[in-house]
């Protein structure tokens, strides 16, 4: 964007500016909505394996642990998106005055983000832990 | 603040942070709110250029952030993945964010720069019905 930014500015379009207008128009013009956040996706991924691991993994003990752990993401993933809506909020508010105050508010979203995502590989590396690459196989089919 | 008209509008809506199709549409309230209070006509293409620019940083925004998520989703699919292979996924994380508010700043400002104050202040009562 800082080269898009100077083009408006200098008049000139360089080449990340024509290919970020063109992503842009081509957005615009097949109404396709922007990508939503990391935390989103994995959210969304991750709610129809908690109901399914008993299918999967027939060990109980194992399998409780592992629902448990996607559990824990979705739970940390919800977490980092309320942070992202308190802040959305921040922003709005007639008591937001400065550019500081704005940058605050992105990056607190942005923190949020990036220590459920931190956890998250965390996680993910124990319920490697917890399964047998066939289990896993079968438990990364589900969408 | 152009963020306040945008957000507020954002919130009546969903009460959640991560809703592209609401961003989208409040930007399209604010554009409206503009077309329908602003007369002048070099101030009311300088106030939906700067419009179309909050839409193309978003966009940018998402497509950086994608790139983690399309990263990580790539991992996760590995049964034998490294730690290290995960946190690469988060190597240009920060920027996609401190970039997106510094543009986000220069909007704002630019955004109260093609209005008037009485314009400004019309749009954003426009926006926020």
């Amino acid at each position: 964007m800082t080269v898009l930014r100077g083009s408006w500015i200098s008049g000139r379009l360089g080449g990340g500016a024509l290919a970020l207008l063109a992503a842009f128009v081509t957005s615009a013009c097949t109404h396709e909505p922007p990508p939503r956040l990391p935390s989103s996706a994995i959210h969304d991924r991750t709610a129809s394996r908690v109901e399914l691991v008993d299918f999967v993994i027939s060990d109980r003990e194992r399998a409780r642990k592992v629902r448990a752990l996607y559990q824990e993401i979705e739970e940390l993933m919800r977490a980092a998106q309320n942070v992202e809506s308190r802040e959305l909020a921040k922003v709005g508010s007639a008591s937001l005055r400065s550019d500081g105050e704005l940058r605050d508010c992105v990056a607190a979203s942005r923190e949020a983000e990036l220590a459920a995502l931190e956890r998250y590989i965390q996680v993910q590396l124990a319920i490697r832990a917890l399964t047998t690459p066939q289990e896993f196989a079968r438990l990364d089919r589900i969408r | 603040m152009l963020w306040a008209a945008l957000s507020a509008f954002m919130m009546s809506l969903t009460g959640k942070g991560d809703d592209t199709f609401t961003f989208r549409k409040s930007v399209e309230h604010v554009r409206k709110a503009v077309m329908h209070e602003v007369r002048d006509p070099g101030r009311r293409h300088d106030a939906l250029v700067t419009l179309d620019r909050v839409q193309a940083v978003f966009a940018d925004h998402r497509a950086r952030t994608a790139k983690i998520s399309v990263c990580l989703e790539r991992a996760d699919r590995s049964y034998s993945v490294a730690p290290a292979d995960y946190q690469r996924c988060l190597v240009d994380a920060r920027r996609a964010w401190d970039r997106a508010a510094d543009d986000f700043v220069v909007l704002d400002h630019a955004f109260r720069a093609a209005l008037t104050p009485a314009e400004y202040a019309a749009v954003r009562r426009s926006a926020q019905r």
